[in-house]
């Protein structure tokens, strides 16, 4: 019996678009492609919309930003605003940013400090709990109503390790569900002792979002063309790159995935991606099995952190919380915000704040998400396969101390695999 | 990289008119600095900083007026010295792989709205421009655009050329609306 055969996918009953195509006719299970509609078409993205991110718990925040009674901060989960609060008894909220009257937004600035919501359209006011407070001449029209009826739409709220993650799904599905075994990563990246330096630094792009999520869930074939441009400069030898003594094959990294399409990417000892990084350093072996980067499906990534050092030394290390909302078919509001140990030296903040290395390795993955919006765009090539058919059987490891399915070393494309694997599952589950 | 002092010579009451030569050497230094970006003449460019240059684009909020303007003081999407302004430069002009500015992108920045004012410190301006910067790129149908306010520093060097010593770029979206985070402003 070959692979597809056993595909637990395999066999779905699956949407049908308006043009006759089925969801299931966009993926190919055995060949492992995916047609490059599934970036383009609008039908699609709705039912994303709906199956995905109207099913997912979405991360919005770190706990850190908004630390006091009253602090609020706005965000998106999927195309819907939320409002994310600090509650006075503490605790965080999650509201949607529509009016339950007339659908206003009562929310309209980034972030700021507030005890209630007060909606410009009809003077409706709400706590920071999102129950109304009241209403002008309330008695006169609507005489004894019940006010409890009428607050704003809450999402669930769970938090884990430092970042906050919602979800609008009313089945009794947990986070720990949706996050599988990448919670046993996530746990151990050390978030809930970070602070976020400060506001998320944010781009609009004119790109699906599954293109940038696809590069991040364990696509480490590409920096050694896309990012090229890091070692023609100087900052990071990448393995595999002319003049660099590393090879791919070298690198001893694992990528732990799972069956709800998250995946980690950690190194484990011996990684060598840093230019003069001494590996039988003490800083370095603290860092050995360190987690790298998380890929939550279907939207956020908690990059971790490789040892950094101030001029003077001094080691310390970072995070970067990175969110993706799609704004269409075809652009994504992008969010990246760094996380400094609450604890580390003004110093390392202040360091920090010059960093530029981020900026630059991400424009190449922006020209990656340009280049194939522009070409998903044409009838011809939205029929064309994105392909993932290198298979990493072969680097199965079980000898690694964490949960998932997990690959030694790069050259594969398992992680992306699993991240169109958990896309196909949830587009073609029905509801319950 | 030692930590970053933002502050600049505190601008005085006293406007320079448009009539002094001094406002005429700003504008025309503004405007040649320009075109080298606009160019690609940055050997150059870097020639026209300080040593001692800070450049710094900070992050924006959309908040409620009592709130303020909206500028993060903690995070920034370029706090840049001599040092990491060459990096960039460097991006721009030399690597092969920089896949965003090969084939060329046409920028063109229209720098207008001068105002210059004398500094407590001698032979040093502050000079606020407004910058449109126009990207295309390929065959797109149209353009992606940026709008700042910049308030810079201006001295004169020890030879006697104008040299730029602060460049502070106070953008008006909060969201960039095109990947612009290696375009100098």
């Amino acid at each position: 019996m070959n692979e597809i055969a056993r595909d637990v996918l395999a066999g779905r009953t699956t949407r049908v678009l308006r043009d006759g195509t089925s969801i299931g006719d966009l993926i190919d299970l055995d060949r492992r492609e995916v047609a490059m509609r599934v970036l383009s078409d609008p039908e699609i993205h709705r039912l994303e919309m709906e199956k995905i991110f109207g099913r997912a718990w979405i991360a919005v925040t770190h706990e850190a930003e908004i630390p006091n009674s009253g602090d609020y901060v706005l965000r998106n989960m999927g195309e819907d605003r939320v409002i994310v609060t600090r509650t006075p008894k503490g605790e965080i909220a999650v509201l949607l940013n529509v009016c339950s009257h007339r659908g206003f937004e009562v929310c309209r600035a980034d972030h700021g400090n507030t005890h209630s919501f007060k909606c410009p359209y009809h003077g409706w006011a709400f706590d920071t709990s999102g129950n109304l407070l009241g209403a002008p001449l309330d008695k006169e029209m609507y005489g004894n109503w019940d006010k409890s009826q009428y607050g704003l739409r809450k999402a669930r709220v769970q938090v884990l390790d430092g970042i906050v993650y919602a979800t609008f799904d009313t089945s009794s599905a947990t986070l720990e569900d949706w996050l599988g075994p990448a919670a046993w990563y996530l746990e151990r990246s050390g978030n809930c002792k970070r602070v976020p330096l400060g506001s998320p630094t944010r781009y609009h792009v004119n790109a699906n979002w599954k293109t940038f999520m696809d590069t991040a869930s364990g696509d480490d074939y590409h920096p050694v063309t896309l990012h090229r441009g890091v070692t023609e400069m100087g900052i990071f030898q990448l393995p595999g790159a002319p003049g660099s003594k590393m090879t791919l094959t070298g690198m001893n990294t694992v990528l732990a995935t799972n069956a709800q399409g998250n995946s980690t990417l950690a190194f484990a000892e011996g990684f060598p991606i840093i230019q003069n990084f001494d590996v039988n350093s003490e800083d370095f072996l603290a860092f050995k099995n360190r987690v790298f980067a998380t890929v939550i499906f279907p939207q956020s990534v908690v990059w971790g952190t490789i040892t950094k050092s101030l001029p003077n030394g001094m080691p310390y290390s970072t995070s970067t919380l990175t969110r993706i909302a799609p704004t269409g078919p075809d652009s994504f509001a992008f969010s990246a915000q760094v996380l400094v140990d609450r604890d580390a030296p003004e110093e390392v903040f202040e360091f920090e704040r010059q960093q530029t290395a981020l900026g630059i390795i991400l424009l190449d993955d922006f020209e990656a998400n340009l280049s194939q919006q522009r070409a998903a765009k044409g009838h011809t090539s939205r029929q064309q396969p994105l392909r993932y058919f290198a298979r990493g059987e072969r680097l199965k490891r079980t000898d690694w101390p964490g949960p998932g399915t997990v690959y030694a070393a790069p050259l594969k494309d398992d992680g992306q695999w699993h991240f169109w694997r958990r896309w196909f599952q949830l587009m073609t589950d029905e509801p319950h | 990289m030692t930590t970053t002092t933002l502050e600049k010579p505190a601008k005085t009451e006293a406007r320079v008119k448009a009539s002094d030569p001094i406002y005429g050497a700003i504008l025309d230094f503004l405007i040649d600095e320009a075109a080298m970006l606009d160019d690609d003449r940055h050997a150059e460019w870097l020639d026209c900083l300080a040593d001692d240059i800070i450049y710094r684009m900070p992050l924006r909020n959309s908040l409620y007026r009592r709130d303020g303007a909206g500028f993060d003081e903690r995070s920034n999407h370029w706090l840049d010295n001599r040092q990491s302004l060459a990096m960039r430069v460097q991006r721009t002009r030399d690597v092969p792989s920089a896949w965003d500015r090969d084939p060329a992108p046409r920028i063109r920045r229209m720098v207008t709205n001068l105002v210059v004012h004398e500094t407590d410190t001698l032979g040093e301006y502050a000079a606020t421009t407004y910058l449109l910067l126009l990207r295309h790129r390929f065959e797109a149908p149209g353009y992606d655009m940026l709008t700042a306010k910049r308030e810079d520093s201006i001295r004169r060097g020890s030879n006697g050329a104008l040299k730029l010593a602060r460049r502070l770029v106070l953008l008006d979206q909060a969201a960039l609306g095109a990947v612009y985070i290696n375009v100098f402003m």
